[in-house]
């Protein structure tokens, strides 16, 4: 047959089909009009068709798979892999096999569990990443979880990891085959818990929690399996093991962000061991998820409560089963539950992350109240459910006050926390648990004493509630000096936050005293003392004793603590770009972001913080081009982490709209800056830091646009939102003020108005940060030039002339340079030529070179210089800088 | 910034590629197979190890997978999607016959614990096969109606589905299945020599 005959055949047969079997033969016999040929191929299809499991209805590649697959795990058999051998199989895992090796060359036997994953690391950045990632976990070392001894990959690429072998049984087995009664079940959760939260002060995330990666030996030790092996293996990255990872990970133990493919943080192990505790308590989950789809789940998750453990006991199985595994009877055991046990279960299951416990450690303090019959805060009449509602009582000062107590809140949960570790060894136990309450009661008592008849309402305020707790620290506390410690060194960062840094002072260095006596010299502690002395002393521009601090705390923290280092790095950078290193402030910060890259990687929050720092001394040293890309990375990554408004996502906003704004880039900046805004007002309805700050860099974009009155309205909203929630002696309102006073002098014409404002700022200044602080400067030429400009020459100079003086010793050019061409316009006002041209012929030049000849502050130098030559009668000068003056486009 | 600028090339290149295979070009099918056969091979070993337990490993899952990862890597577009099924399965016919081929030489593989597809034993596939004569046999088929072949490709060789070869030819469900309906029958009796060979037409018809 032709391909032509075949064709027919083909559309005969087609035909055929849509006809009843039982009409076709008498169908085909027609639409062959006697080709004997084309009927019977046609019939020949026919039959075929009819038939099943014909040649190609098996799918070869299938069959291929399959074999490959069968004849895998014989060839591992036997292998090395760097110094161990393979010796047998241990299981299957989500994404490889595990074997059981043993070390080929040692003398004594050591097995191990080898995880070989089955798919290679494809680029050069998944093999630094893996390589970045195995290091930490190699670090991770706790008696209760599982070392991570060795790893690689192999010939073929796959990578392999090398794990102490637990031969155990997953907890809940373990706990039902020995009838652990409740008690017994809390303390082996307790001790997960530690180990939990030892991972995660190291920045590891176990990401896949479950009962099956928690065995408990023959002794009865817990040990916790593949710790960050998940985020090690995504780290391979890439849309599709993402997809894949989620579809690996049982979503019975995962939190609702882990399966909404959100970021993973600690509140996700958080919520997993939840979901562990329900089930080591009333031996079922919190919810089935058995035949539902991941959107079905996922849905279910953020919607559906679960039930409390109380009213589940049992779940789909016998309760008197489930009872009798735990020494008790349905009855006894739902009544044990009820109450405390289901709080806590519940806020550790909470969908958002924000509204669990916030780590291991706080469960398991919460656990430990339970055990030592001590309320637990998850319960609503806790210690937080009271102080949230005193913030709610007094909503003015709510912001200030809400960081107070949040930070005075969780310095006593540390604290318990750490009674909690101890309380194992009993003798201790009482002691901490008297310690404890002590710290309960001190705050609670705090609060009291500052509203004594808890009647004045909206008038307390933060600072009276700090002051009362600051004084009670130093009298009441004497004796007992750990404690005393900690709640100075925290009153002392609430007072750095709030700006009283006078406050602030004999609080952080009482503290870093105390420290270095208590613990010695290179304390982790002594190092986060240091460190905050260091910030406090860089805000009140004490830049020596701030790089000392600073350096001091980077010495403690330089090889042992990754986090730390970068950290104390981040704050010499800050100073030396204050200081107006920006070279060296630049490699600070680049060196810190190094680290953090390796500590943490790229999409992390602090790396994210690290990045910005970096920005800004880059855009001081006026990288602008290098600013803006780091800007948008960080931007980037921001957006990768949280999707949708977010605090950190507008201040990103609002940092590269600035940067654009010195690009001159206005209109993007101006877009950019009105997004920010209206992010940071959705996220803060009742205003916020973060808000003023967007405000005042609107404001100036405004201003450079010709927008003055726009620009008026939007600094005084940045301005009133500051005082209120600020206070009369914040710092950061100097900053504020001055720029009002600038507008409305410059922009307005109104020295007027301005003068009275100028004041205030150095007036604000002078008593928050002191007549030396480098700030002072800016605004004391701000005073110096309205008052010139009113006529007040006299009064001008020596303000002038001390702003000057200022920004000579700190020697930056452009801003010399204004300040002498500001002082030369107080000294032609009173016709004293000779040193007005000194300062004139010694001002201009750079102006020009640094801000050309356009710029405002260069035409106000031309202008004077104009003047001058005009009043002395040296015409041809005059005439000469008149024409810069006139030229288009200079 | 070299990272990035690679992408970019890469990306034009293949959906240019996929573009150019589209409307024929020979040349570009032999790039674009060395583009994506590592990958399916990187891809056909991960699923495999989840899948074990399933009693059909699902080829058409691992081509699926294949092109997201493409996407992922290149940035490339779904547009290519269709372009990309039929190649894929171009390339999974290629990945069968070769190993028929060589079980029919008689050869393994050189080294017995790589781990990669083309290492599996020869017995893997059906004995019973003729597979060179089925290949002869496609070629055949694809003379006769090109979409039938197509087809035989994406169902046979990619384990697609109907609905996914709908796509990637770009015709209706319908079409789908009446061309499978044939080339199954027409293959099933044309290896068993129940239907004549087709005339080689020379010149035009």
């Amino acid at each position: 047959m032709t391909p032509e005959d075949w064709r027919r055949a083909k559309s005969v047969f087609e035909a055929a089909l849509a006809e009843p079997s039982e009409a076709r033969g008498a169908f085909v016999e027609a639409a062959c009009a006697g080709d004997e040929g084309l009927r019977s191929a046609v019939e020949t299809l026919l039959a075929a068709d009819g038939q099943s499991e014909l040649l190609v209805d098996r799918v070869p590649a299938d069959e291929l798979l399959r074999v490959f697959s069968e004849n895998r795990d014989l060839q591992w058999l036997g292998r090395t892999l760097g110094a161990y051998r393979i010796i047998g199989k241990l299981g299957e895992g989500g994404m490889g096999s595990v074997f059981l090796a043993e070390r080929h060359d040692a003398e004594f036997r050591k097995t191990v569990a080898v995880k070989v994953v089955r798919f290679g690391l494809e680029s050069e950045a998944g093999v630094r990443r893996f390589r970045t990632e195995r290091q930490i976990l190699a670090n991770l070392e706790h008696p209760n979880i599982a070392r991570l001894i060795d790893g690689g990959t192999t010939d073929e690429g796959l990578p392999y990891l090398v794990m102490e072998h637990v031969d155990g049984e997953p907890i809940t087995t373990y706990c039902d085959r020995r009838l652990l009664k409740l008690p017994e079940r809390l303390e082996l959760f307790g001790t997960v818990c530690d180990a939990v939260q030892h991972a995660h002060r190291n920045l590891v995330v176990h990401r896949d929690l479950k009962a099956g990666n928690i065995l408990v030996t023959d002794d009865g030790v817990p040990k916790l399996l593949d710790f960050g092996i998940a985020k090690l293996l995504e780290a391979e990255g890439g849309l599709a093991h993402t997809v894949t990872m989620t579809r690996v990970l049982t979503p019975d133990y995962a939190s609702p962000e882990q399966l909404a493919g959100r970021p993973i943080t600690t509140a996700s192990d958080v919520y997993s061991l939840g979901v562990l505790l329900y089930e080591l308590l009333a031996g079922g989950r919190p919810f089935s998820w058995r035949g539902r789809s991941t959107a079905e789940i996922e849905r279910m998750l953020l919607s559906e409560q679960p039930r409390p453990p109380s009213v589940a006991v049992g779940g789909e199985r016998d309760p008197e089963a489930v009872a009798a595994t735990r020494g008790s009877r349905p009855e006894a055991l739902r009544r044990a539950l009820s109450g405390d046990l289901d709080n806590v279960v519940l806020r550790a299951l909470r969908p958002e992350p924000e509204e669990r416990y916030g780590s291991a450690e706080q469960l398991a303090a919460d656990l430990w109240r339970y055990r030592t019959g001590l309320p637990v805060e998850a319960r609503p009449s806790g210690l937080g459910y009271r102080a949230g509602k005193f913030v709610r009582r007094h909503a003015v000062a709510s912001v200030v006050v809400a960081a107070a107590v949040v930070l005075l809140l969780s310095f006593t949960v540390v604290t318990l926390v750490q009674s909690a570790q101890i309380a194992r060894e009993r003798d201790l136990a009482r002691h901490e648990q008297a310690r404890a309450e002590e710290v309960t009661r001190f705050l609670v008592e705090s609060f009291r004493e500052a509203d004594p008849s808890r009647a004045r309402g909206a008038t307390i305020t933060a600072r009276e509630i700090l002051e009362t707790g600051a004084r009670r620290v130093q009298q009441e506390l004497a004796g007992q000096r750990e404690l005393q410690v900690v709640l100075m060194h925290t009153i002392g960062l609430v007072y750095v936050d709030l700006g009283l840094y006078p406050s602030a002072q004999p609080l952080l260095a009482g503290s870093l005293e105390l420290r270095r006596e208590l613990f010695g010299d290179d304390h982790p502690a002594v190092a986060e003392s240091f460190h905050a002395w260091g910030e406090l002393r860089l805000e009140q521009g004490e830049l020596e004793e701030a790089e000392e601090a600073a350096r001091q705390s980077l010495a403690i923290r330089r090889g042992v603590d990754p986090a730390g280092t970068a950290g104390s790095l981040h704050l010499l950078g800050r100073i030396r770009r204050v200081a107006g290193q920006r070279s060296e402030s630049i490699s600070l910060h680049e060196e810190a972001l190094e680290i953090q890259r390796q500590a943490v990687g790229e999409e992390d929050p602090a790396y994210i913080e690290g990045t910005r720092h970096l920005a800004t001394a880059v855009r001081a040293e006026g990288r602008l081009e290098w600013a803006e890309e780091l800007n948008r990375r960080a931007l980037a990554l921001q957006r990768e982490l949280f999707a949708g408004d977010h605090p950190i996502t507008a201040s990103l906003l609002d940092d590269l709209a600035v940067v654009l704004r010195e690009r001159e880039a206005f209109e993007v900046a101006d877009a950019l800056a009105r997004e920010a805004l209206s992010m940071s007002r959705r996220l803060f309805p009742e205003g916020h830091l973060t808000t003023a700050l967007v405000l005042n860099n609107l404001a100036a974009i405004s201003r450079l646009e010709g927008r003055a009155e726009e620009a008026r309205e939007l600094y005084l909203e940045g301005l009133e939102m500051r005082r209120a929630l600020l206070g009369p002696e914040h710092p950061r309102l100097a900053g504020a003020i001055y720029n009002l006073a600038l507008l409305l002098h410059r922009d307005f014409g109104s020295p007027e108005e301005a003068e009275p404002l100028y004041r205030e700022a150095v007036e604000t200044q002078r008593r928050t940060l002191g007549e030396d602080h480098p700030n002072m400067a800016f605004f004391s030429m701000g005073l110096g030039r309205v008052l010139s400009d009113l006529g007040r020459a006299e009064e001008a100079e020596p303000i002038l002339r001390r702003s000057l003086e200022s920004f000579e010793q700190r020697s930056k050019g452009r801003n010399v340079a204004s300040a002498r061409s500001a002082l030369a316009g107080a000294l032609l006002r009173q016709r004293r030529y000779g040193e007005a041209e000194q300062l004139l012929e010694a001002s201009y030049p750079v102006l020009a070179e640094s801000y050309g000849d356009d710029h405002r502050i260069t035409r106000r130098a031309l202008d004077r210089m104009v003047q001058l030559y005009r009043e002395t009668g040296r015409d041809r000068e005059a005439a000469r800088y008149r024409a810069v003056l006139e030229s288009p486009g200079s | 910034m070299s990272t990035s600028s690679r992408v970019v090339e890469d990306l034009g290149d293949i959906s240019v590629l996929l573009s150019r295979w589209n409307a024929g070009d020979e040349a570009a099918e032999e790039r674009l197979l060395q583009v994506i056969y590592p990958q399916l091979r990187a891809i056909a070993a991960m699923r495999l190890d989840r899948n074990r337990r399933q009693i059909t490993l699902q080829t058409s899952d691992l081509v699926q997978e294949a092109f997201v990862k493409l996407i992922a890597q290149h940035q490339a577009d779904w547009k290519n999607r269709s372009h990309f099924f039929a190649i894929a399965a171009r390339l999974m016919r290629r990945i069968v016959m070769d190993h028929a081929r060589r079980h029919a030489r008689g050869k393994r593989g050189n080294d017995p614990t790589r781990l990669s597809i083309d290492e599996v034993p020869l017995a893997a596939l059906a004995s019973g096969v003729k597979w060179l004569d089925l290949d002869l046999a496609l070629e055949e088929l694809t003379e006769i109606d090109a979409t039938a072949g197509r087809v035989v490709e994406m169902r046979f060789f990619a384990g697609m589905t109907l609905e996914e070869s709908a796509e990637a030819l770009d015709v209706s469900r319908s079409t789908v299945v009446r061309n499978w309906r044939f080339a199954r029958a027409w293959l099933e009796r044309r290896l068993a020599e129940e239907l004549p060979a087709t005339q080689k037409v020379d010149g035009r018809a």
